[in-house]
């Protein structure tokens, strides 16, 4: 039991620096082979995690060594489109001005039913409404409305609006991110003069964000009261 | 780039490590094996005071190399052998002769076997 412990511990160490080594895209969208690559991963870590008679090393050199392969064969993937065709596939026009292709459907087995509850969870009701669908090769199908159907933007209205800019989180749950702060072009003398205009002390603060406009959202701690 | 060199890296060294593994089981069932043998042949000779004395050198060291052989080699294969090697300890201090050479044949059998699971051969890997 105590073995077992031990190796788990480990083999967790292990399994989440490599999901960290192969990159984000493992932990959101993943693509056939990387798929592969996660199913095997946590397999292999499974065995010798619950059998102590097989070495660590036996799930860790297996793991190692797919690491290594998904990682050369997103580089050459990088580099080669072809490889990158072959690997990942490539994206799939399922509706074209509002016409369902029958042909590709029935080539990537997507039924209808598929289809429909796609285009209903991005809301839209039926084909008609969409210019073109996508099926990406992560599997998630990207759709584009029908003209009549796009939602109406500021461009579409001569609107001018204030660009937005990205928000810096300079303080998370009272701790204060010396590199955002940094990042967002502040310093200490301005964040005191922030705070202290609310009568606010740096670990006292829940959320405090700066966009690039200098648009500062400040939400103070609340006090838990114990029920 | 940094993380293609790792992978680069990790793929040499792996079978680097794997070939040492080898080496360093191939080397050690030998020895092994070897030591059998004149033990073997000491009884054979009728030089009971001097197996034991090899019996028992040849369990210290085959105890130093079960902490290394344990990191790559089933614990099950290695327990066989644990239980060989005392069973051939008993069989010398009774002075069962027939059947201490029944159990080092057994014994070598079975050291043997540790680097033929290990062996890239057509059988392992089918």
């Amino acid at each position: 039991m105590g073995i077992s412990f031990v190796r788990t511990i480990i083999l967790y160490i292990f399994v989440v620096g490599a999901m960290r080594v192969m990159g984000k895209r493992q932990i959101g969208e993943l693509q056939p082979s990387e798929l592969v690559v996660a199913i095997l991963i946590s397999e292999l870590a499974a065995i010798p995690m619950q059998e102590t008679g097989i070495p660590l090393v036996s799930g860790i050199i297996p793991i190692l060594t797919l690491i290594a392969c998904e990682i050369i064969l997103s580089s050459i993937t990088l580099v080669s489109v072809k490889m990158r065709q072959w690997i990942t596939g490539k994206p799939s026009i399922l509706i074209k001005k509002g016409q369902i292709d029958q042909k590709e459907m029935w080539r990537l087995r997507f039924t209808l039913d598929d289809l429909m509850e796609e285009l209903r969870l991005c809301g839209y009701m039926g084909p008609d409404e969409v210019d073109f669908a996508v099926l990406e090769t992560n599997g998630k199908l990207s759709v584009f409305p029908s003209c009549q159907n796009k939602p109406v933007t500021a461009g579409m209205m001569n609107l001018s609006c204030p660009e937005g800019g990205m928000p810096v989180t300079l303080i998370c749950d009272g701790f204060l991110s010396l590199p955002s702060l940094d990042s967002a072009g502040k310093d200490m003398v301005w964040l005191q003069n922030t705070l202290s205009a609310q009568k606010l002390l740096p670990q006292s603060v829940f959320l405090m964000t700066v966009d690039s406009l200098g648009k500062v959202i400040i939400i103070p701690k609340e006090t838990l009261k114990k029920q | 780039m940094k993380k293609l060199k790792f992978a680069i890296a990790t793929l040499i060294i792996i079978p680097l490590v794997i070939a040492a593994s080898h080496i360093y089981l191939r080397n050690v069932t030998e020895d092994m094996v070897t030591k059998i043998n004149q033990a073997e042949q000491s009884e054979r000779d009728s030089k009971t005071y001097q197996t034991k004395t090899e019996l028992d050198g040849f369990s210290n060291e085959w105890s130093k190399n079960e902490l290394v052989l344990a990191t790559f080699i089933r614990h099950s294969e290695l327990d066989i052998a644990n239980q060989s090697i005392a069973k051939l300890k008993s069989l010398a201090d009774t002075d069962d002769v027939s059947g201490f050479y029944a159990e080092c044949e057994t014994l070598k059998m079975q050291i043997r076997h540790l680097v033929e699971v290990e062996r890239f051969s057509a059988d392992n890997i089918l």
